[in-house]
C-alpha cells in the first residue's frame, strides 16, 4: 500500500448510506416544493430531514474517522443524561397537561408537541454535556 | 433523600383529607381534588410497593441502576418518536384529537415504554452491549 494511503481515512458505510439517504431526501424535497409551486410543509420537512441526516454523518465522519464512536463509559454518560432528559421532559408535559387542563395556558396541540420535543432534545444535549465534562456519572 | 414509610402515609393522608374537604366545600365541579386524590393513591401504592420488599434487599446497586438508565432512554426515544409523529398527523390533519388528548397519550407513551423496558431488561439480567442500536449498526 502507498505510504500516503494509509494516512487516508476511509469513510465508513453507515456514514456513506446516511448521506446518499440524506442527499435523496433532499432532491426529493426539493421535486415536491417544485411540484406544489411551494405550498404545504411537505417538501421543507424532506429537506430539512434529508440536511440533518448527511449532515449528521458528514459530523461523525470528520470526529471519529474511522475510529469507534463510543465506549463503556461514554455509552452510560449518555444513557444517564438521557434518563435526566426522560425526566425532565415528563414533569414539563405533565405541567403543560394540567396548565390546559385548568386553563391557565393554552398552547395548542402543534406549539405544546413542538415544545415538549425540543425540551426532551434540548435538556437531553445539556445533561449529555454536563456529564462528559464531569467526567463520569456519580 | 429518602422519604420513611411513616411520612409517606402521612402526606398521602393529608392529600386525600384536603381532596375530601375540597370536594366538600367547592362541590364536584374542579380537577383540583381529582389530582389530589390521584396523587395520595400514587403515594399509597408506592407505599404497598416498599412494603413488599424485604427489609435487607437494597433499593437499588449498580447493576439495576445501568438497567434503569438503558430502559429510559430507549423509552425516550421512543417517546420522542411517537410524538414527532403526533405532531406531523397533526400538522397534516391526519389526527386531530386535541392538546390534551395528544400530551395526555405522549406522557402515557413515555410511562408505559419506560414500564416495559425496565421490566424487559431486569428480566433479561443486565443492559448489555446487544441492546444499545449503534452496536448492532456497525
Amino acid at each position: 500500500m502507498h505510504p500516503l494511503q494509509e494516512e487516508q481515512v476511509i469513510m465508513k458505510p453507515r456514514n456513506m448510506f446516511w448521506i446518499a439517504i440524506g442527499i435523496l431526501f433532499v432532491i426529493s424535497g426539493i421535486v415536491v416544493i417544485l411540484l406544489t409551486a411551494g405550498e404545504g410543509g411537505t417538501g421543507s420537512m424532506l429537506v430539512a430531514a434529508g440536511l440533518a441526516l448527511a449532515l449528521t454523518a458528514i459530523v461523525r465522519h470528520y470526529r471519529y474517522g474511522d475510529n469507534p464512536e463510543s465506549d463503556e463509559r461514554s455509552k452510560k454518560i449518555g444513557a444517564y443524561g438521557i434518563t435526566y432528559a426522560w425526566l425532565t421532559g415528563l414533569i414539563f408535559m405533565t405541567v403543560l397537561f394540567w396548565l390546559d387542563c385548568a386553563g391557565i395556558l393554552r398552547l395548542g396541540t402543534q406549539n405544546a408537541l413542538a415544545a415538549s420535543i425540543l425540551v426532551l432534545a434540548l435538556s437531553a444535549i445539556v445533561c449529555q454535556n454536563w456529564l462528559l465534562r464531569k467526567g463520569d456519572v456519580g | 433523600m429518602r422519604l420513611r414509610n411513616s411520612d409517606l402515609n402521612l402526606i398521602g393522608s393529608v392529600l386525600l383529607f384536603a381532596a375530601l374537604v375540597m370536594i366538600y366545600v367547592y362541590g364536584n365541579d374542579t380537577l383540583l381534588p381529582l389530582g389530589l386524590i390521584i396523587a395520595s393513591l400514587a403515594l399509597t401504592l408506592v407505599l404497598i410497593a416498599r412494603r413488599r420488599r424485604t427489609p435487607e434487599e437494597p433499593d437499588s446497586d449498580e447493576r439495576t441502576r445501568k438497567n434503569g438508565a438503558f430502559g429510559l432512554s430507549w423509552s425516550w426515544l421512543i417517546g420522542v418518536c411517537g410524538m414527532v409523529v403526533l405532531f406531523w398527523a397533526d400538522y397534516f390533519g391526519i389526527w386531530r384529537p386535541g392538546a390534551l388528548v395528544e400530551l395526555g397519550a405522549s406522557i402515557l407513551l413515555f410511562l408505559l415504554s419506560a414500564i416495559v423496558f425496565l421490566a424487559y431488561l431486569s428480566h433479561k439480567g443486565d443492559a448489555d452491549n446487544s441492546c444499545i442500536p449503534s452496536k448492532r449498526n456497525r
